[in-house]
């Protein structure tokens, strides 16, 4: 109890000393600015599943009554121009089942005003408010999913979306594998850059900006990965791109997470699209004048509303029940294949299960979680052609990768235990596997309850991968609060302090396990 | 009762057991004596096949046991052994210890024959807790074996084995770990035993007990029973000069 206090202070003090750290460093706001002009010329449009020609051509034909109506303009006009009012839609926080109900859209937030979020917690944009009336005109449900700009391809090909809608550009690359729909909006890419940033004032064309780009050496230029502004910056055949070999590219997640690092003086600029570039230095701007106070008062009000709470409990939730399901699943398979594996080997059956084991455990501890969970959530799933949660993969997944670590520290548990233990069941009768299971696994547990805890522990943070599945967990839910107000300094901080509280109860549960173990040890 | 032929043992190509022949029969007490090496603890142990015989065989209720493919559990229901270090289970209570594998092993019969579970629980725990009375450790039955000293510990370790109704009890010197002091209560209910006619084989350095005790004493010395006969025989009028030289060395 004591222990548990002294933490908790201690958590405290480093909580406000990074809180005044942070406060007491930002004396100065910077902005950012556009380089005002056109780097490139492009188009956007729909993608589809390679193939998938009926809901292209379905498209293209609603998209052409749509332009002919004057209903496209409209809504254009509005987005661009503020006329009008916008109407926002619900955005899925749990995993679709695609059916021929569904619309199910994939897209990518912030990329205003093409799709975003708004405080009111619902997704508005232009490409939303189309894929609603096409929803209503074929009598279809809509469902948006947003998820990372990179995934929305693999999720449209492996079939969990219909369609991607998220201001995406055609390119020939990307046609080899998509089909897309005829194009509905030219774009092109523009340098964002500080705002005390004079390189560029005497630019004006794209050749008088690639040139002072080119004199640059050495200096970091960011982009959202798998987008034009990549191609722009690191060079692409096909596009005419000659690239820079002087610049150091880096790839973000997101528009948002490059703005930041720009600001925060790590990289020099940033390649962006046009229409999403101008909201995003907008809303940075303004959000860099508030202090911390204003900003901390930002996320409460952000949780005040009930989709964004909902969302932070969702992923607290999910984050919890993959960790403890995947720990329970991980235990199962852990002991199954311990006792295998230190099981005498006469049988030529458990000779094969002890071989079995023993690639399954170097395939779980040989390979990254997260390529664990795109290939069973991208590549194994789609192509048995069964229908599973992301949530249920996601658990199952963890599951697995936990028992390959569990099993070996069972097999070191099971070892510790006297071998007179083992003889001793045996003697009397008992089975092999009863004795195992009824005497000796018991004590291997609680002789490895220490280090289970810390497995429980490395597992509850690694969930955080989970939104590579695009699974609503605490990091994905926080980084979704972020970018309500293109500010993730709090939300992250939250991250790290959710994180810490967990880890602290878990901690907390597993002294009183191991006492409760520890009464056969009493004198 | 138990008829073992030509039995064989190897350790790193070792001989170990070297075609061992013998027959113990219902109601003999056998007391296997014999300097360290010569094989006893592992002859003992392959008797019911805790180490696996490279050849021979070991007749026990018409079957062959040494076979692989006996189901060696069934006849270990019926031969209890008691350890050197007691093995008591330490993560169940002193009467989990002794209704543990009834409970699980006749159990199973008693529920086909319609018992519920309460009821199968409650026969097997009166039993174990008449056994706890026979050596005074009632009041033990809810402790934990770190608890309790070594000879309550081996004491427990029999009745455990008891529990089954074993036709034979194979002690593999029960009183070695033992502090001299808890020797006799361990070695008071083995007399007991005896008198009451169990099939015991039982290896010891306690010559006294198995001069006393024993119906019968078997000498091993190189992995091999070189004297065979009761207790006045080999204590009394030893023939075989290891057996004499051994005796000489520790009486």
């Amino acid at each position: 109890m004591k222990r548990t206090i002294i933490k908790i202070i201690a958590l405290i003090i480093l909580l406000v000393s990074v809180f005044a750290t942070v406060s007491c460093s930002k004396t100065e706001n910077k902005l950012i600015k556009a380089v005002d002009i056109k780097l490139t010329n492009e188009e956007y449009a729909f993608v589809c599943k390679e193939g998938n020609t009926a809901l292209v051509n379905s498209m293209n034909s609603f998209m052409a009554q749509i332009k002919e109506s004057g209903e496209f303009d409209a809504l254009v006009a509005k987005y661009f121009e503020g006329e009008g009012e916008k109407v926002g839609y619900p955005v899925a926080t749990t995993d679709v089942q695609n059916t021929k109900d569904l619309f199910v859209v994939a897209t990518n937030c912030p990329f205003e005003p093409f799709e975003y979020m708004e405080k009111d917690g619902l997704i508005y944009g232009l490409d939303i408010e189309i894929a609603a009336a096409y929803a209503k005109a074929n009598g279809l449900e809509l469902v948006v999913k947003n998820i990372g700009f990179d995934e929305i391809f693999v999720q449209v090909g492996a079939g969990y979306a219909d369609i991607g809608m998220a201001g995406i550009t055609v390119d020939a690359e990307r046609e080899k594998t998509y089909d897309f729909t005829v194009p509905y909006y030219e774009a092109s890419q523009k340098l964002i850059v500080l705002s005390d940033n004079s390189d560029f004032d005497k630019c004006e064309s794209v050749s008088d900006v690639e040139s002072m780009l080119s004199s640059l050496n050495g200096v970091g230029v960011g982009y959202q990965s798998a987008t034009t502004g990549s191609l722009y910056v690191n060079g692409d055949e096909l596009w005419g791109f000659s690239g820079f070999d002087n610049l150091d590219g880096k790839a973000y997640a997101n528009a948002q997470v490059a703005v930041s690092d720009l600001i925060n003086g790590n990289i020099y600029a940033v390649v962006l699209d046009e229409a999403p570039a101008n909201a995003i230095i907008d809303a940075t701007n303004e959000a860099s004048s508030l202090n911390l106070a204003l900003k901390l008062e930002n996320f409460i009000n952000t949780l005040k509303n009930p989709h964004y709470s909902g969302i932070l409990l969702l992923g607290l939730l999910n984050t919890v029940k993959v960790a403890v399901l995947g720990l329970i699943i991980g235990i199962i398979i852990g002991t199954l294949i311990a006792i295998v594996r230190v099981a005498p080997k006469y049988k030529l059956a458990y000779k094969i299960l002890d071989k079995i084991c023993s690639l399954y455990t170097l395939i779980f501890r040989g390979t990254p979680i997260v390529a664990q969970l795109l290939i069973a959530y991208y590549v194994i799933i789609p192509s048995i052609g069964i229908k599973m949660d992301a949530l249920n993969v996601g658990m199952i997944v963890f599951g697995m990768n936990s028992g390959a670590y569990v099993s070996e520290i069972m097999r070191g548990g099971i070892n510790s235990v006297d071998k007179g233990q083992m003889e001793a069941g045996r003697a009397l009768g008992l089975t092999y596997s009863t004795t195992m299971l009824k005497i000796v696994v018991p004590q291997a547990v609680k002789n490895i309850l220490p280090t289970l805890g810390n497995e429980f522990i490395s597992l509850i943070k690694e969930t955080s991968v989970l939104s590579f599945i695009a699974v609503y967990d605490l990091y994905k839910a926080l980084l979704d609060i972020g970018m309500v107000k293109y500010d993730s300094m709090i939300p992250y901080l939250m991250m790290g302090v959710i994180y810490i509280v967990l880890v602290l109860i878990i901690s907390a549960g597993i002294k009183i396990i191991e006492r409760r173990f520890a009464k056969s040890d009493r004198n | 009762m138990i008829e073992i032929k030509n039995l064989h043992k190897k350790f790193d190509g070792k001989d170990v057991l070297d075609g061992i022949n013998v027959t113990i029969h219902e109601g003999e007490q056998v007391a296997v004596i014999g300097p360290s090496g010569s094989g006893k603890s592992t002859f003992i142990r392959c008797i019911n096949c805790l180490e696996d015989p490279d050849e021979g065989i070991i007749m026990f209720d018409g079957e062959n046991i040494a076979d692989f493919s006996v189901d060696i559990n069934l006849h270990r229901q019926n031969m209890g052994m008691v350890f050197q270090n007691f093995n008591l289970f330490s993560n169940k209570t002193v009467l989990e210890n002794i209704t543990l594998a009834p409970k699980h092993i006749y159990g199973k019969q008693m529920k086909n024959q319609g018992m519920s579970k309460k009821q199968i629980a409650e026969h097997f725990d009166a039993e174990a807790m008449a056994l706890l009375k026979r050596i005074g450790l009632e009041d033990k039955a809810d402790a934990y074996p770190s608890t309790l000293s070594g000879g309550q510990k081996q004491r427990i370790a029999i009745v455990r084995a008891l529990a089954m109704k074993p036709k034979v009890i194979l002690f593999d010197e029960p009183t070695s770990a033992l502090d001299p002091e808890m020797v006799g209560e361990v070695l008071d209910l083995m007399r007991s035993l005896a008198n009451e006619k169990l099939t015991m084989v039982i290896v010891t350095h306690e010559m006294g007990f198995a001069r006393e005790v024993a119906s019968r004493v078997l000498f091993m010395d190189g992995g091999n029973i070189v004297e065979d006969g009761t207790p006045d025989e080999v204590f009394g009028n030893p023939k075989h000069p290891r057996l004499k030289e051994f005796l000489s060395k520790i009486l």
